[in-house]
C-alpha cells in the first residue's frame, strides 16, 4: 500500500507540472493554431532568469518570484512580437517551424550567456514535511503541486470567468470574427503568449528545484506534449487533467513494469485514447467543411 | 599612380610581410591534437569542460617549456576542436577534416562517438586518448583509456569492495543484497551488461531499479530497493538523475549508502544539488578528484590543475570532468615524450605516436593524480585502480583505500 | 507530363549527373571532409525525400521520421551481422521492415487528423526507440557493420562510398519524382488540399495515407541501411529526435511537396551546420570573456536566426523561390 502511495504521489507531483506546461501548449494553440515546440526552452529560460534572482543575486524567494514572473510574461510577448508576428497569415507549418528555429535561438542565448555547464544549486525553498500515514510528503513537493495547481485554477477562471478570457476564448473561434466585435487580436494573441511564457517560467522554477537548472530541462516540453493532446488541444482544463492523467500513468508503468517504461506507455495508451475520442478527452470536435 | 596603382602596392606588401612574417615563425615543428567533442546540445557542458581540460594542459606546455621534448627534438601542439553536435555521421565528418589537417593524435569524452570513430580511427592509424565511458578503449588496440577500468567493471568493483566489508564484518544476514538504479540513459544498460552471471559468481543479490530520465521523484523505486533488502545502492545515472534520487532518498529518509557510478561525479552532482543534499553521498573515483577537501594534502597534478583552473577559467567554479581531460592531455603529452625519444619530430606520424610512445607508457602517474597507468598492446584500459570518496560539507573525502578493479570486458562484437 | 521536356533540361541532366559522379576526381573538391558531407546529404535527401511525401505532398506532420531510419538500420545491420548478408541483400527488407512499421504506425490515421497524428510519429520515435534501448541490447554496446562490397571492391572509404550514395540518392529522387507526377501523387496532394472534398471525389483516404506512410517509412529504411554500411557501425545514440526535427526543418526551408525543394532545404540546412568553422575560431580567440559553450551557443543564436529570418521572407521555402526565378528567366524581358 505504501508503494501505491508513492506512484501516486509521485505521479500527480510530475503531473502538476506536465499540466502548467501544457496549459502553454494550449493557449497558444488556441489562440493562434500553432504548436509551440519551443515550450520547453521557454522554460529552460524561465527557469534560469530565476536562478539569477534567487541563486545568484541570493534574493529572498518571493521577491525573486515577484519578479522573475513578470519577465516570464515579458518574454512570451517578446518572443511573439519579434518572431510570431511577421508570420501572420503565412502556412501553419512555416510557423511551427519558427518555433523550432526559435528553440535554438533559446538554447544558444541560454548558452552564450550562463554556459553549457549545469549551473551551481541554490539553497532548498523550505525545510520541514508532512506526513499523510506512511507517507511522507516533503514541503518541496507539496510547494511544488500547490503552485502547479495554483496556477492551474487561477488560468481557468481567467478563461471561464473574465472579460478578457471570454475574448481569448473567441480569438481561438475565429479571427475574423473577432475583430468585427472590435476585439483586438493581436492584443489578445500577445497576451496569450505572454501567459504561456509566464505557465513555463513556473513549470521551469519548479522542475529546476528538483531536477537542477541545466539545459536538459527543455526535455520537458517533450514530456507534456501528450499532456496537452490527450485532454484536448483546445481545453485548457484538459490540459491540467491531461497533464496529472499523464503524470499517473507514467509513474505506474514506470513502478510496476520498470525499465523506465513510462514514457512510452503514456504514448501508447495516449493513441489508444484518441482513437476512441479523436479531439481528446476534453477537446472541441473539429467541424469539416468542404 | 592612381588610386588603383595604390592599392596593388600595398596589397602586395602585405603578402609578402604576411609570408615573410609566417616563414620566420617556423622553428619548432607543430602536431595537431584533435578533438571531436559535443558542444552543443544537453551534453556539451560536460564535453567542453573535458576539451578545456586537454586543451589547458597541452598549452600550458608549449608556453612553460616551448612544446614537449624528447632526445630527438621537440614539438609544440597545435589544439583544434571540431563540434559534432553530440551525431556520429558529424563526428565521423570532423575526423575526416582534423585528419586532413594533420592531426597525430585525437581526443575526446564522448561515448557514442569513441565507439563510431572506431573503423575511422583504425584505418588513419591515429590513435584515440579517451575519458568516455565507451567501449572502444577495450575493443581497439588503437584506443587508449585514461578515466576509468570500462563502464562494466563499475559496478563491478563496488560489489567486489562491499562484498570484501561484509566478509570482514562476520557475514551479517547470511546472503549480501545490494541495489542499483539507473536511468534509460543509453551508456546505462551497459554498466549492467551481464551483471547475472557476476552476481550469481559472487554469491550475491542485485536489485536493479530504472528510473525514466525527465522524473522528478524516483521513490517507488527506491522503495522497492529498500523492501528488497540493498544495503547498498549504486547509481548509475548522470548528475541530474543522482540529483532526483538524492532528493528522494532524503524525502523518504533512507539511510541506505549511495554510490554514484563514474558516469558522473560527486563533485558534479554536489554543484547541481547543492552540499547539503549531497551530504554523505558516495563515489567512485579513478583520479584524484578536484572537489577533494582542499585542506587535505593534494599531490603536484592537482595542485598544477587547480592552478591552470584559476589561470584559464577565472571565476567559474571548477568541476571534476576537468580533470579528465588534464589526464587526456597528460597521456598525450607523455606519450609524444617518449615517442620523441626515437622518433625525430617531422617522423611523428599517429602510428609513430602509438608505436614507440602510448604503447611504451610504463607506470604513468600523471603527477600524482592517478595509480600508475602502463599501456602494452592489447590493453589500453587504463586506471586498474579506484578509490571511494564521501561528500562531507561541499568537498569530497576518501573513504577507503586505492583497490584493484575487476577486469571483465564485454567480447567483441 | 514527362520528367524532362525539353531537349535543354534533357542535355543539363546529363551533365549534372556526371558532375555529380565525378565530383571525387576533381583535385580540390577531393578531400575526405568534403566527400564526406555530400554523403551525408545523400543520405539526408533519401530520408527527407521520403519524408516531404508523407508531409509535403500528402500533409501529414511526421516527426519521428528517425526512429524509422533506425528501423530499416538496425535491421540491416543485425542481418548483416548475425547472418553475414551483404548490404545489397539487406538494404530491401531493411526498407520493408521499416514500411511495416510505418504502416502500423500509420493505422492511427484512420481516426486522426492533422496535429494528432503528429502525436503518433512521436510516440513512435519515443517507443521504438525505447524498444531498442531495453530489447536489443546489442544497439547500446554499438556493433561494427560489414562495409558494402562488389564483386572484389570495398566501399569502405568516403571516396569510393561515395559513388554508391550518390546512385541510390539519384535513383530514389527519381522514383520520387516519377511517384509523384502520377495518380498517386496527385490523389495525396488532393488529401492535403482539402480531405473532405478528396473523399468526395472517390479518393480513398486511409488507403492513401497508409501508402504515403508507407512509402515515407521505406525511404528511411533504406538510407538507414545506407547509413550503417557507412558508418561501419551500428549504435542507438545515432538515431534520436533532434535528427527527426532536422529532417522536418530542411523539407520546410527546402520546400514542402516539392522533391527539388528536398535537396535545396538539405543542402541549405548543411551549409548553415557547417558555420561553426566560421563561428568556432572567433569566438575561441576574441570573445574568451564568455562561459564555457558560448561559441556553440552562438552557432546556434545565428543559425536559428538565419533561418527565421528565410522563413520571414520566404515561408515557402526555396522551392518557391526557384520556381520564381525560373518563371523569370523564362519570361524575361517580361517578367512583371
Amino acid at each position: 500500500m505504501e508503494f501505491f502511495g508513492k506512484i501516486v504521489i509521485s505521479g500527480l507531483v510530475n503531473g502538476a507540472i506536465y499540466g502548467l506546461v501544457a496549459i502553454g501548449f494550449v493557449l497558444i494553440y488556441k489562440a493562434s493554431s500553432v504548436l509551440n515546440f519551443s515550450q520547453g526552452y521557454m522554460l529552460l529560460l524561465g527557469a534560469y532568469i530565476f536562478w539569477v534572482f534567487k541563486a545568484s543575486l541570493k534574493l529572498d524567494l518571493l521577491f525573486s518570484l515577484l519578479i522573475t514572473i513578470p519577465l516570464g510574461f515579458l518574454m512570451g510577448i517578446l518572443i511573439e512580437r519579434l518572431t510570431l508576428r511577421p508570420l501572420i497569415g503565412q502556412p501553419l507549418v512555416s510557423i511551427i517551424t519558427v518555433t523550432i528555429f526559435l528553440s535554438l535561438v533559446i538554447e544558444g542565448l541560454v548558452s552564450i550567456i550562463w554556459g553549457t555547464y549545469p549551473l551551481q544549486q541554490m539553497s532548498p525553498f523550505f525545510r520541514g514535511s508532512l506526513r499523510v500515514g506512511k507517507i511522507n510528503l516533503t514541503s518541496g513537493t507539496l510547494f511544488a503541486f500547490g503552485l502547479a495547481l495554483g496556477a492551474m485554477f487561477a488560468l481557468i477562471f481567467l478563461f471561464r470567468y473574465t472579460r478578457l478570457g471570454l475574448a481569448m476564448r473567441g480569438v481561438a473561434e475565429g479571427h475574423q470574427i473577432m475583430q468585427s466585435m472590435g476585439i483586438s487580436v493581436k492584443r489578445i494573441l500577445t497576451i496569450c503568449w505572454g501567459i504561456a511564457g509566464v505557465a513555463a517560467t513556473l513549470g521551469g522554477i519548479l522542475l529546476g528545484s528538483t531536477l537542477g537548472f541545466q539545459l536538459g530541462l527543455s526535455y520537458i516540453g517533450l514530456l507534456a506534449i501528450p499532456a496537452a493532446f490527450i485532454g484536448g488541444l483546445d481545453s485548457p482544463e484538459g490540459a491540467i487533467v491531461g497533464g496529472l492523467l499523464i503524470g499517473l500513468i507514467e509513474s505506474i508503468a514506470s513502478g510496476y513494469f520498470g525499465k523506465a517504461s513510462g514514457v512510452p506507455t503514456s504514448y501508447v495508451i495516449l493513441i489508444v485514447v484518441m482513437l476512441f475520442r479523436p479531439y481528446g478527452l476534453f477537446g472541441l470536435r473539429g467541424i469539416e467543411r468542404i | 599612380m592612381g588610386r588603383k596603382g595604390v592599392l596593388f602596392v600595398c596589397l602586395m606588401v602585405a603578402m609578402a610581410s604576411y609570408t615573410s612574417v609566417s616563414w620566420a615563425q617556423k622553428p619548432v615543428t607543430e602536431v595537431v591534437v584533435g578533438n571531436i567533442s559535443a558542444m552543443t546540445g544537453p551534453t556539451s557542458g560536460t564535453h567542453m569542460m573535458c576539451l578545456s581540460g586537454s586543451k589547458d594542459y597541452l598549452y600550458y606546455l608549449n608556453e612553460k617549456m616551448g612544446g614537449i621534448t624528447g632526445k630527438k627534438g621537440k614539438v609544440s601542439v597545435k589544439y583544434v576542436g571540431y563540434d559534432s553536435q553530440y551525431v556520429a555521421t558529424k563526428a565521423k565528418d570532423g575526423f575526416s577534416r582534423l585528419e586532413g589537417q594533420g592531426m597525430i593524435v585525437t581526443t575526446h569524452c564522448a561515448s557514442g562517438h569513441s565507439d563510431a570513430l572506431m573503423v575511422d580511427y583504425e584505418a588513419a592509424k591515429i590513435p584515440l586518448v579517451t575519458g568516455s565511458l565507451g567501449i572502444a578503449s577495450a575493443w581497439s588496440d588503437w584506443s587508449y583509456g585514461n578515466c576509468h577500468a570500462g563502464v562494466v567493471n563499475l559496478i563491478r568493483s563496488w560489489i567486489v569492495w562491499l562484498k570484501k566489508d561484509w566478509e570482514k564484518a562476520g557475514k551479517p544476514g547470511g546472503v549480501l543484497t545490494l541495489g542499483s538504479i539507473a536511468t534509460d540513459e543509453p551508456w546505462a544498460p551497459l554498466g549492467l551488461w551481464e551483471i547475472d552471471s557476476f552476481v550469481k559468481e559472487q554469491g550475491i543479490k542485485l536489485v536493479m531499479e530504472t528510473i525514466p530520465k525527465g522524473t522528478t521523484d524516483a521513490s517507488p523505486q527506491l522503495l522497492r530497493l529498500k523492501e528488497g533488502g540493498a544495503k547498498g545502492i549504486f547509481v548509475l545515472a548522470s548528475a541530474p538523475g543522482a540529483v532526483v534520487v538524492l532528493n528522494s532518498a532524503k524525502a523518504m529518509g533512507l539511510n541506505i549508502p549511495l554510490t554514484q557510478s563514474a558516469g558522473a561525479y560527486v563533485g558534479d552532482v554536489i554543484a547541481l544539488g547543492g552540499p547539503e543534499l549531497a551530504e554523505g553521498y558516495q563515489g567512485e573515483y579513478f583520479f584524484e578528484p578536484m572537489s577533494k577537501n582542499p585542506k587535505l594534502e593534494a599531490s603536484p597534478g592537482l595542485k598544477l590543475t587547480r592552478e591552470l583552473w584559476a589561470k584559464n577559467h577565472p571565476g567559474q567554479s571548477p568541476s571534476d570532468m576537468y580533470i579528465v581531460g588534464i589526464l587526456s592531455g597528460m597521456v598525450i603529452a607523455e606519450g609524444i615524450r617518449i615517442a620523441l625519444d626515437e622518433v625525430p619530430p617531422e617522423k611523428l606520424t599517429g602510428e609513430a605516436l602509438k608505436t614507440y610512445g602510448l604503447d611504451r607508457i610504463r607506470n604513468f602517474d600523471a603527477m600524482g593524480l592517478t595509480k600508475p597507468i602502463s599501456y602494452v598492446p592489447g590493453d589500453h584500459i587504463g586506471q586498474k585502480q579506484v578509490r571511494y570518496w564521501v561528500a562531507r560539507k561541499g568537498f569530497v573525502e576518501p573513504i577507503s583505500d586505492w583497490m584493484p578493479t575487476t577486469t571483465y570486458r564485454i567480447p567483441k562484437k | 507530363m514527362r520528367i524532362i521536356k525539353t531537349k535543354a533540361q534533357w542535355v543539363m541532366s546529363i551533365l549534372s549527373l556526371v558532375l555529380l559522379f565525378a565530383i571525387p576526381q576533381i583535385p580540390s573538391l577531393n578531400n575526405p571532409y568534403f566527400l564526406r558531407l555530400l554523403i551525408g546529404v545523400g543520405i539526408a535527401v533519401t530520408i527527407c525525400l521520403g519524408l516531404n511525401i508523407l508531409t509535403g505532398y500528402c500533409g501529414q506532420l511526421n516527426i519521428g521520421q528517425s526512429a524509422f531510419v533506425m528501423v530499416g538500420a538496425f535491421t540491416s545491420a543485425l542481418l548483416n551481422y548475425r547472418l553475414g548478408w551483404s548490404f545489397w541483400v539487406c538494404v530491401i527488407p531493411a526498407g520493408l521492415a521499416s514500411a511495416l512499421v510505418g504502416a502500423i504506425f500509420g493505422i492511427p490515421s484512420v481516426r486522426l487528423r492533422g496535429l494528432y497524428l503528429t502525436l503518433t510519429t512521436l510516440g513512435a520515435q519515443i517507443i521504438l526507440t525505447w524498444i531498442a534501448l531495453f530489447y536489443i541490447p546489442l544497439t547500446t554496446a554499438g556493433f561494427s557493420v560489414e562495409p558494402v562490397r562488389v564483386g572484389g571492391i570495398v566501399f569502405n572509404t568516403p571516396h569510393k562510398f561515395y559513388y554508391i550514395a550518390m546512385l541510390f540518392t539519384v535513383v530514389m529522387t527519381l522514383f520520387a519524382k516519377n511517384m509523384m507526377r502520377g495518380g498517386v501523387g496527385r490523389a495525396f496532394v488532393a488529401i492535403r488540399d482539402n480531405e473532405k472534398a478528396a473523399e468526395a471525389m472517390g479518393i480513398d483516404i486511409f488507403r492513401y495515407k497508409l501508402l504515403a506512410f508507407v512509402i515515407c517509412t521505406f525511404y528511411a529504411g533504406v538510407a538507414g541501411s545506407l547509413l550503417v554500411h557507412y558508418m561501419m557501425w551500428a549504435h542507438l545514440e545515432s538515431f534520436t529526435i533532434q535528427d527527426s526535427i532536422w529532417y522536418v526543418v530542411m523539407i520546410i526551408v527546402g520546400g514542402l511537396g516539392s522533391i527539388e525543394g528536398t535537396i535545396f532545404g538539405v543542402l541549405f540546412i548543411t551549409a548553415l551546420k557547417e558555420l561553426i568553422f566560421v563561428v568556432g575560431p572567433i569566438v575561441e580567440g576574441k570573445l574568451v570573456f564568455l562561459p564555457m559553450g558560448a561559441g556553440s551557443g552562438l552557432l546556434l543564436v545565428i543559425i536559428g536566426g538565419v533561418a527565421i529570418t528565410f522563413l520571414m521572407f520566404e515561408p515557402r521555402g526555396l522551392a518557391h523561390r526557384w520556381t520564381l526565378f525560373k518563371a523569370y528567366y523564362r519570361l524575361w524581358p517580361f517578367g512583371y
